[in-house]
């Protein structure tokens, strides 16, 4: 299973934990449309480990087992 | 004598390292007055602050220069009060204006990114970098906040709020416990990039979740692995 960690109000009607069933060829693209998750809502992601800003992860490649975390932006002062 | 348990810690001329430099706070709100207070208990002896917002009734929550006693006053002139009791002997320019609109600045050597939006947090990151100094980043809402020291050249804030308005603060506020939190770490990183320590936050950031006690380093060139889990 995939594992997905979600942070603040991305875990608005999904839970701060989801598990997602791997599909052939899935990439972080995949997982946001699944979890209906607006890619433009977040600002890094983490995949097993390799961290960058969502328009650069898009077509990473997702494992069977892989753990992703998805953190919105933050700016207040 | 003010500083004796500083020096345990750093050493006796650690204040040399930090007496020495001009630093730029900009946003004197939650993050800004910890940061303030932080520096000149550790010695910094040149500061300017800049903020144009005087304080209201809502900053009492987590603000820590604000009272029922000033509200109404500029934020930077009550600040500038307190750090003078602290150390009468510091230096204190004070700009109650928006960033954009300070005319000129003696020379900074460091500049503290304390505001509460991306708009001025780029101009900040833009400054740093035509100057060619570091910027010390600090950013928090509800549970969460994240710190890192930015050098010229990164564009790491660039990277990280392209495209984006505002952040969850928006949502989630900003409550009592996180500002003093985040603000020490920024200063934590700041005294360890100035004693050259390797394992400053140098071009990363660590994304702090104290909800869940979630905290992970992004942009590790040298490591390329989250301490997420």
């Amino acid at each position: 299973m995939i594992t997905v960690k979600l942070y603040a109000y991305l875990r608005d009607n999904r839970g701060k934990s989801v598990e997602l069933s791997y599909e052939e060829g899935m990439t972080i693209k995949d997982v946001a449309k699944a979890l209906n998750l607006n890619l433009a809502d977040v600002s890094i992601v983490i995949c097993d480990g390799k961290d960058d800003i969502p328009s650069r992860m898009v077509d990473h490649p997702v494992k069977p087992d892989s753990l992703i975390h998805f953190f919105p932006p933050v700016a207040g002062g | 004598m003010i500083f004796n348990e500083n020096k345990k810690l750093l050493g006796t001329d650690y204040n040399q390292k930090i007496q020495t430099k001009h630093v730029l706070i900009v946003g004197l709100g939650g993050l800004g007055g910890f940061v303030a207070n932080a520096l000149v208990r550790l010695g910094v002896e040149n500061l300017t602050l800049v903020d144009f917002d005087c304080f209201t009734m809502s900053n009492l929550n987590r603000q820590l220069f604000s009272s029922t006693e000033v509200l109404g006053q500029s934020k930077v002139d009550v600040i500038k009060t307190n750090l003078l009791l602290i150390n009468p002997d510091i230096k204190v320019d004070t700009q109650q204006r928006k960033i954009q609109s300070v005319n000129s600045l003696d020379r900074i050597d460091v500049v503290f990114d304390c505001v509460d939006n991306i708009e001025t947090r780029l101009w900040l990151e833009r400054y740093a970098n035509d100057n060619h100094i570091p910027l010390v980043h600090g950013a928090i809402g509800g549970w969460y906040g994240q710190f890192g020291v930015v050098l010229p050249g990164s564009k790491i804030l660039e990277t990280i709020y392209q495209n984006k308005k505002s952040g969850i603060e928006k949502v989630l506020g900003s409550p009592t416990f996180i500002p003093p939190i985040i603000a020490n770490m920024m200063v934590t990183e700041y005294i360890k990039y100035i004693f050259g320590i390797p394992e400053t936050l140098i071009n990363k950031l660590m994304l702090v979740d104290l909800k869940d006690h979630n905290y992970s380093i992004v942009f590790d060139k040298t490591k390329k692995k989250s301490t997420a889990s």
